[in-house]
């Protein structure tokens, strides 16, 4: 089950941020917005203090998963720099399958929108119930 | 078989008190320990003494070698206080990444589960975090006492071997010291030779191929 998406834009901005079930916190917008400024710091930094490997060896080197005793956040980065976060039950050993088919409802849904500015928030019906339904099937 | 790279104490003041590494391929302690030359080769050697009591037999060539500790030595606090504390920065720098990182993903998740408080603590049970080339895992005890252990992907779950650290080295070897301050105004790092002998062992124990997880 997936309690909550977050996606952020590749400066650090939270761009959407949506909450399915009640298991987890509702963070208010200022909460979220912190939630998406700290995770893009520790993403990054988790590869600084890499001790198998450092440089360009590896792609992506930054936080796939964080374990914790309630949930799961998964996160998956595309190579533009986008990090989509699954919030999720301990269920799921990886969600990056599903993210990276969130990562396509948004190529078709909020990119093609000529109405979008990129790196803004998204506001779009279309990719709110695509979303949805994506989740629902997991 | 569980690969374990390094681990790292910070205490409540949040800084590293004690930082040990196995099977690290970029190490800021290598670098030095090259540069100071003879100070470091006495250290391996001390501490290859005080292992060699605790293993019956030599496994492999792997358990001959002591691991790469920080602070340097207890034999080298007359050497500390003549020139004015030789510092890795390279070490002290990545502690503080390291500790940035894990207070970051605490807090956050503290505030996801909704069990935040201002004492601090880890109510919301952040356990591990990671990445494609290492996971690191934390422990929290209950006196904000921070253990930090990177290992390979595939170990998932190294909560109990964190606390048995906590529960049956730290406490045993460190608090139980008699020279042990509780709250002393400069934060002081572990040298304590006991407790890395025996954390030595724990860790290659764990790490054998024959070892049961």
């Amino acid at each position: 089950m997936i309690h909550s998406v977050f996606i952020i834009n590749r400066s650090g901005g939270l761009t959407y941020n949506k909450n399915y079930t009640q298991q987890v916190a509702q963070l208010t917008s200022n909460e979220a917005l912190i939630f998406a400024g700290t995770f893009h710091g520790i993403h990054a930094l988790a590869s600084r203090i890499s001790p198998a490997l450092k440089g360009s060896a590896a792609r992506d080197l930054g936080i796939q998963t964080i374990d914790t005793k309630g949930f799961r956040l998964h996160c998956f980065q595309t190579p533009t720099g986008i990090k989509f976060i699954a919030v999720a039950d301990l269920m799921h050993a990886s969600l990056a399958d599903v993210l990276s088919k969130a990562y396509r409802l948004y190529c078709d849904y909020a990119l093609k929108n000529p109405f979008y500015n990129l790196e803004m928030p998204i506001r779009s019906d279309m990719f709110d119930a695509m979303l949805l339904e994506l989740v629902q099937e997991n | 078989m569980v690969v374990v790279y390094n681990i790292y104490i910070f205490d409540r003041h949040c800084e590293c008190i004690f930082y040990s590494e196995w099977n690290r391929i970029n190490s800021p302690l290598a670098a030095a320990a090259s540069v100071e030359g003879v100070h470091g080769n006495k250290e391996l050697r001390g501490n290859q003494v005080l292992t060699a009591d605790n293993l019956s037999s030599p496994r492999s060539s792997f358990d001959q070698q002591a691991p790469l500790v920080w602070p340097t030595t207890a034999t080298s606090t007359a050497h500390r206080i003549a020139s004015e504390s030789p510092r890795n920065v390279a070490m002290e720098e990545e502690a503080k990444l390291v500790y940035g990182v894990v207070f970051s993903t605490r807090n956050i998740i503290n505030k996801l589960s909704s069990k935040d408080s201002p004492q601090g603590g880890n109510p919301g049970g952040f356990m591990s975090l990671a990445t494609n080339t290492y996971r690191l895992h934390y422990y929290e005890a209950p006196t904000g006492v921070k253990f930090v252990l990177n290992t390979d992907t595939a170990t998932t779950s190294m909560q109990p071997v964190l606390e048995m650290i906590y529960r049956n080295i730290y406490v045993e070897y460190v608090v139980k010291n008699p020279l042990f301050r509780i709250n002393p105004k400069k934060t002081v790092p572990i040298e304590n030779d006991f407790f890395r002998a025996v954390l030595n062992n724990y860790i290659r124990e764990i790490s054998s191929p024959l070892s049961a997880s």
